[in-house]
């Protein structure tokens, strides 16, 4: 997760070759596998920049390939890599007083993934597996999912169901000393020793189990509607393992202390309606969700998508999401003079009461060969966007207070036969 | 604060978390109530299977014989890309992946090859 400066060239490199191995693959297949045969590449730049420190820097490239073997039978496979810079308070306090916290420690990291999977699908119903392969310094996991879908009536309505389940190990420090008090946890210095056979690091299990079913009704013939829900339970280590807060007035700054246990619930409905004369659609949906940690969240999109002559696409999009703090977070004043909400504190963003606002501008360039018998292709296409996501948190004490807003470049370039 | 309108307290016994008294483990304050998870998973919540309910009903009751459905030949504007829910995969895995990280949220958007019942 951080603190270990990870050669980042490496990455870069294993990046690189995967690209060239995804595009190589994509080009060698068309003559074995006549159809739905696809290689797309795409790199994300994430910058969350900060009014005390660096702020924190994510490169994101992703290379996927997917190919037909037959008419029913589908491959895929993928990777993508996280590249993390950044600088981040280590102990989560007051940002004034006498016991303000400043500084910021400086990491970074690099998180990998692979994955592969396939898919089998037959005019009225198909079924699909796949597999994937996290990891970086502290922080490892395997995930497992499988996906059925059938279309009824008609094909008038396609019911869908989705389940993954994963497998993670998260490093930790070592905190026998601490002798089962939880005020005594201390927090992970480093990931050096991480999943080795070293006495001052544990490991340590979470178990995720996410089950998504999904109704999707072709209304009329503009109209698209899905309704459908996420149930996840996740049971295991779910703290920050480097993270401290300042706990009370006697200057006790414990490791995070989050639950292991907790259920999330979300359900959804989502619609996309055609505009043929203005050769656009508009596409958006609600969420609602609510956990076993008492956040409950609201989340609503809309997106616009407009034609302009033949070949180029222009997506506008919307976002606004407003949740509730955990049941067990406070701000860092709070923490300090109240006290913790029991036995748990945090420091994270996530669990706080905060909402945000995100807008969205794509561009996408579309070249299809139309009727040319000659063409080596079905389609290319060529994208970027940029993306800008404000944050709104409720208190100046609140985790990443100086953080307030993150800008998402995006391009992309995929190749279809 | 957001939706201080439903009390703290209430929103707690709702998702399976109980007041365990005044005299926790709060050094400072002794109002804070310790927390603790219930004993045993919590259940699900109730506005959640009300939801399902109600998406099975209007699933049932739309599929009922006698109500018009959308023929082949008029799938033309469902087909086009545009009309896709879940857009291009690769880009929802990023926006998912970027989201998810910074929300007390997760979910919500469809079964990976729901798929549109435009085919």
């Amino acid at each position: 997760m951080r603190l270990q400066l990870t050669p980042r060239t490496r990455a870069r490199r294993l990046a690189l070759a995967a690209t060239v191995a995804a595009w190589a693959f994509a080009a060698a297949v068309p003559g074995t596998a006549a159809a739905n045969t696809e290689a797309a590449s795409r790199v994300t730049l994430f910058r969350e920049p900060s009014t005390n420190n660096n702020g924190i820097t994510v490169i994101h490239p992703q290379v996927d390939a997917a190919a037909g073997l037959g008419s029913s039978f589908h491959l895929v496979a993928g990777y993508q890599v996280d590249i993390v810079t950044g600088a981040t308070p280590v102990t989560f306090g007051p940002r004034s007083g006498v016991d303000a916290v400043s500084g910021a420690t400086h990491f970074s990291d690099v998180r990998h993934e692979v994955k592969g999977g396939f898919s089998f699908d037959r005019p009225s119903s198909g079924l699909g597996a796949s597999y994937s392969y996290g990891w970086e310094s502290d922080y490892k996991s395997h995930a497992i999912s499988a996906t059925t879908h059938s279309d009824l009536v008609d094909h008038n309505y396609t019911l869908a169901v989705g389940y993954t389940h994963n497998f993670d190990r998260v490093c930790d420090n070592n905190n026998e000393a601490a002798g089962g008090l939880i005020i005594n946890l201390q927090p992970l210095s480093s990931s050096a020793h991480c999943f080795q056979t070293m006495p001052d690091v544990v490991t340590h299990h979470l178990s995720i189990d996410t089950f998504e079913p999904s109704l999707t009704w072709t209304a009329t013939p503009r109209l698209v509607t899905q309704g459908g829900a996420t149930i996840q339970i996740l049971d295991g280590f779910q703290s920050n393992p480097y993270r401290r807060v300042l706990v009370g007035t006697q200057h006790r700054t414990p490791q995070e202390h989050m639950p292991n246990f907790r259920q999330r619930y979300a359900a959804f409905f989502r619609a996309a309606y055609a505009l043929p004369d203005a050769h656009a659609s508009l596409t958006g949906g609600v969420r609602f969700y609510r956990d076993s940690w008492a956040i409950t969240a609201a989340t609503a999109e809309a997106n616009y998508n407009q034609y302009l002559g033949q070949s180029v696409l222009l997506t506008l999009r919307g976002r606004y999401h407003q949740q509730t703090e955990a049941s067990f977070y406070r701000t860092s004043g709070e923490y300090q003079t109240r006290g913790p909400a029991g036995q748990f504190w945090t420091g994270d963003r996530e669990l706080s009461p905060m909402s945000n606002y995100l807008g969205s501008l794509k561009t996408a360039y579309l070249k299809r060969p139309g009727q040319e018998r000659s063409a080596w292709f079905s389609e290319i296409e060529l994208s970027a966007k940029i993306e800008a996501l404000f944050y709104r948190l409720d208190s100046s004490d609140a985790p990443n207070y100086d953080r307030s807003v993150a800008y998402i470049g995006q391009g992309s370039f995929a190749l279809r036969f | 604060m957001l939706y201080q309108s439903r009390s703290r307290k209430k929103r707690l016994r709702a998702t399976g978390f109980r007041l365990q008294g005044w005299n926790g483990f709060a050094p400072s304050d002794d109002r804070t109530p310790f927390l603790k998870p219930e004993a045993g998973s919590p259940k699900p919540a109730r506005w959640l299977l009300v939801a399902c309910a109600l998406a099975l009903l209007a699933g049932g009751c739309a599929t009922a014989p006698g109500l018009a459905t959308v023929k082949p030949h008029q799938r033309e504007l469902l087909a086009d890309r545009i009309m896709n829910l879940d857009g291009d995969p690769q880009e929802r895995a990023a926006d998912q992946h970027m989201l998810s990280n910074r929300e007390g949220a997760v979910g919500g958007s469809g079964t990976a090859g729901g798929g549109c019942g435009c085919n």
